[in-house]
């Protein structure tokens, strides 16, 4: 059977060729290790540097009381679940100098409390309205979002603080409660979905590489005239690569997982969608290879279409929505057109989010229908330049 | 071939043409290879050798004409006529990753082989071409010579009725020349070749009719010894003179005795093509003396098939 001699010359090839299959195979699983280097297993702590001016309450029966103190425990008693400080807070004396480290980023937000915190809430919570509120100051850079998260927090916690010390009961009861499938997802459990389609995408190298050889070494010229079709040479050039991306995202989620990653979803919905996205970046190197002619082009020219794959599917920052147009309510954006968009929403929502394979139906049949195109685009381009002659 | 069986055409060329822009690189070819001959295509580098070969093996689209392998016209039954061919390229087509035997049994799957008699062939084909022992080396750690044997052993591996062979000597060692030379002898004897080159030795030794072509025209067509016969019978003599003498030589061409085979003067060479040179010899000799004319060397040689070609297209074929 023509298919399986294909497979196994595939097979045979790709897995002697080392050092690719070493760069494919090695390259997620080392940016695994780079971004828990970069952003440890823990959650997010947010710096917070208090200026505390707050002179307290010197009258009878309080005296003693600080306010201001009183805040400042409060705010770092706050905890993820799992006991960590939200917030990490610092206490400086100057505000000039809380201001030159905010600038420097060692700080995310700098609070200030007035000289009359304690005063004021004391009054208050003795039948007497101060005349002014008590200025509680905020310094950050609001375009940050580590800055609104350490205002958001800051300014929960404050506006609390001074009402239960203010001895005023609001009518309502804020209740925080975490929508994903873990209590509290660490930035490091936030990249692992795109480490794992990043895995799939190094797929392209080892797939256009596999057809482009042919060319560049001409035996495309033995396998034109012998009695393979270029179906069945695809289709062997496939399996070979969906076992190297199986492999690849295995090692990915291992070495993830080695360091303390636990999925939240079905790992079979994992290999799934995996697989499917396998057959999808299989169909885009087609056409790259169609388009390329020889190994040296594939490194160099072919890092273009990877950069598109893995900048522009939102594994490695998060994108603006670019709306292109509505379909049936549905708002298809400029990076839906790349299969991996789907796949690393896929992998978000079943490793973060709990969703097994139902759940990740719609983005299957994106990555299932972008395949078709790109491959049916490929090929006929491949066949028109290359196969074709009669 | 006996004379009494009308020869079977086995390739049959009617009207080829095939441009690229204003290039012109086959120009109304038409020609037969007859079954069980060996055919060869001789011309300098360039001259469409390749293209038609190309043509032949359905790997370029002619501009017009017709090919037909076996009575199988190639296009419309191109399925027919691929495991009738057997194409081995002018350049190193192997799989540099992949054993010498790995690559001689998918070759013969992929012409639907089965696979005992995939390996069967591959096995014969590593013996006769002296690869046996190198059978399970990947392909790259082969010499030069080595992988030129590799290379026509793919082409032959699923039998093929009609054998394509561009430049087949092209970068062999001399002990590998002996060994595909004698492969190819071997192979005449039971299936058509059809071989390129601008090695005229090689396409003398070894053809049973030329085809000389050059800017892609068909020049001429006929068995070595036809062709050489159109520049005249008998040998061939030269006599390279010393330089300077130029004007005493043109008088002495002028004054040749009747009967006396008529020289051509290249340069400070000068050829003269008869039956019975010795007696020529002589009465050169004579003349020369005469006219005190100073040689440098004297050659009688067999005509080549490179005379043909200067006599047809007025320079060398590498030139």
């Amino acid at each position: 059977m023509r298919f399986l001699s294909l497979l196994k010359k595939t097979m045979l090839e790709n897995f002697r060729d080392w050092k690719v299959l070493t760069l494919s195979l090695s390259f997620a699983p080392l940016f695994v290790f780079l971004m828990y280097f970069y952003f440890g297993d823990s959650l997010q702590t947010y710096g917070i540097l208090v200026i505390n001016h707050d002179q307290g309450v010197k009258n009878e029966p309080d005296i003693g009381f600080n306010a201001g103190e009183g805040l400042i425990a409060r705010l770092e008693a706050l905890r993820y679940p799992e006991g960590k400080p939200i917030l990490g807070v610092r206490r400086g004396e100057d505000r000039d100098e809380a201001l030159k480290q905010l600038r420097d980023g060692s700080a995310d937000l700098v609070v200030e409390i007035p000289v009359d915190f304690s005063r004021i809430l004391h009054d208050s919570k003795r039948g007497r309205p101060p005349r002014d509120a008590a200025k509680v100051r905020t310094w950050g850079n609001f375009t940050s979002l580590k800055t609104i998260l350490a205002a958001v927090w800051s300014d929960t916690i404050t506006y609390g603080y001074a009402l239960d010390q203010a001895g005023i009961r609001t009518p309502i009861d804020l209740q925080v409660h975490s929508a994903g499938a873990r209590d509290a997802s660490s930035d490091f459990d936030m990249v692992v979905p795109g480490l794992l389609g990043l895995s799939l995408m190094m797929l392209m190298f080892t797939a256009a590489a596999s057809i482009i050889k042919e060319k560049d070494k001409s035996t495309l010229v033995r396998l034109r005239i012998s009695n393979m079709t270029t179906g069945e040479w695809f289709a062997a050039v496939g399996v070979t690569q969906i076992v190297i991306g199986v492999l690849s995202l295995t090692l990915t989620y291992l070495s993830a997982a080695w360091l303390g990653f636990k999925s939240t979803g079905s790992l079979w919905a994992v290999l799934a969608v995996g697989v499917l996205t396998c057959l999808s970046i299989i169909a885009i190197s087609v056409g790259v290879a169609a388009v390329l002619r020889t190994a040296f082009d594939l490194w160099t020219i072919g890092c273009f279409p990877f950069f598109i794959l893995m900048f522009f599917s939102g594994g490695m920052f998060p994108l603006p929505r670019l709306t292109l147009f509505n379909l049936g309510g549905i708002s298809v954006m400029v990076n839906d057109f790349l299969p991996t968009t789907h796949t690393i929403r896929a992998f978000d929502k079943i490793l973060n989010r709990g969703a097994g394979t139902g759940d990740v139906m719609g983005e299957m049949a994106a990555i299932a229908l972008l395949t078709l195109i790109f491959y049916g685009a490929g090929t006929w381009l491949f066949n028109r330049r290359h196969m074709r002659a009669l | 071939m006996t004379p009494e069986a009308a020869p079977t055409a086995m390739l049959e060329i009617e009207g080829l043409k095939k441009s690229y822009g204003k290039l012109t690189a086959v120009a109304d070819l038409s020609l037969t290879v007859n079954r069980g001959e060996v055919f060869g295509f001789l011309g300098p580098n360039g001259a469409g050798k390749t293209t038609t070969i190309h043509m032949v093996c359905g790997l370029l689209r002619p501009d017009s004409g017709t090919i037909r392998v076996a009575g199988h016209t190639i296009g419309s039954e191109y399925r027919l006529c691929k495991s009738r061919i057997g194409l081995c390229p002018q350049d190193l087509v192997i799989w540099e990753s992949l054993t010498c035997r790995e690559q001689l049994e998918m070759m013969g799957r992929l012409y639907d082989l089965n696979r005992r008699e995939a390996a069967r062939r591959g096995r014969m084909l590593l013996d006769v071409l002296g690869l046996s022992d190198r059978a399970d080396r990947l392909a790259k750690t082969l010499s030069g010579g080595m992988k030129r044997r590799l290379n026509l052993a793919l082409a032959v591996v699923h039998d093929p009725e009609i054998l394509i062979l561009d430049e087949p000597q092209a970068g062999l060692d001399p002990q590998s020349r002996i060994l595909v030379r004698e492969y190819i002898r071997d192979l005449a004897a039971r299936k058509t070749v059809v071989l390129t080159t601008h090695d005229m030795d090689e396409a003398d030794r070894m053809a049973d009719r030329i085809a000389i072509i050059d800017h892609g025209r068909l020049l001429a067509l006929d068995t070595p010894a036809g062709l050489k016969n159109r520049i005249g019978h008998g040998d061939i003599l030269e006599v390279e003179l010393l330089p300077g003498q130029h004007k005493k030589i043109t008088d002495l061409l002028r004054h040749l005795p009747e009967g006396f085979p008529s020289p051509v003067l290249e340069n400070d060479r000068l050829r003269v093509t008869g039956l019975q040179m010795g007696q020529a010899v002589t009465m050169l000799f004579e003349l020369l003396e005469n006219r005190r004319i100073g040689i440098q060397d004297l050659t009688i040689r067999k005509k080549t098939l490179e005379d043909v070609f200067i006599a047809l297209t007025g320079r060398r074929l590498r030139e």
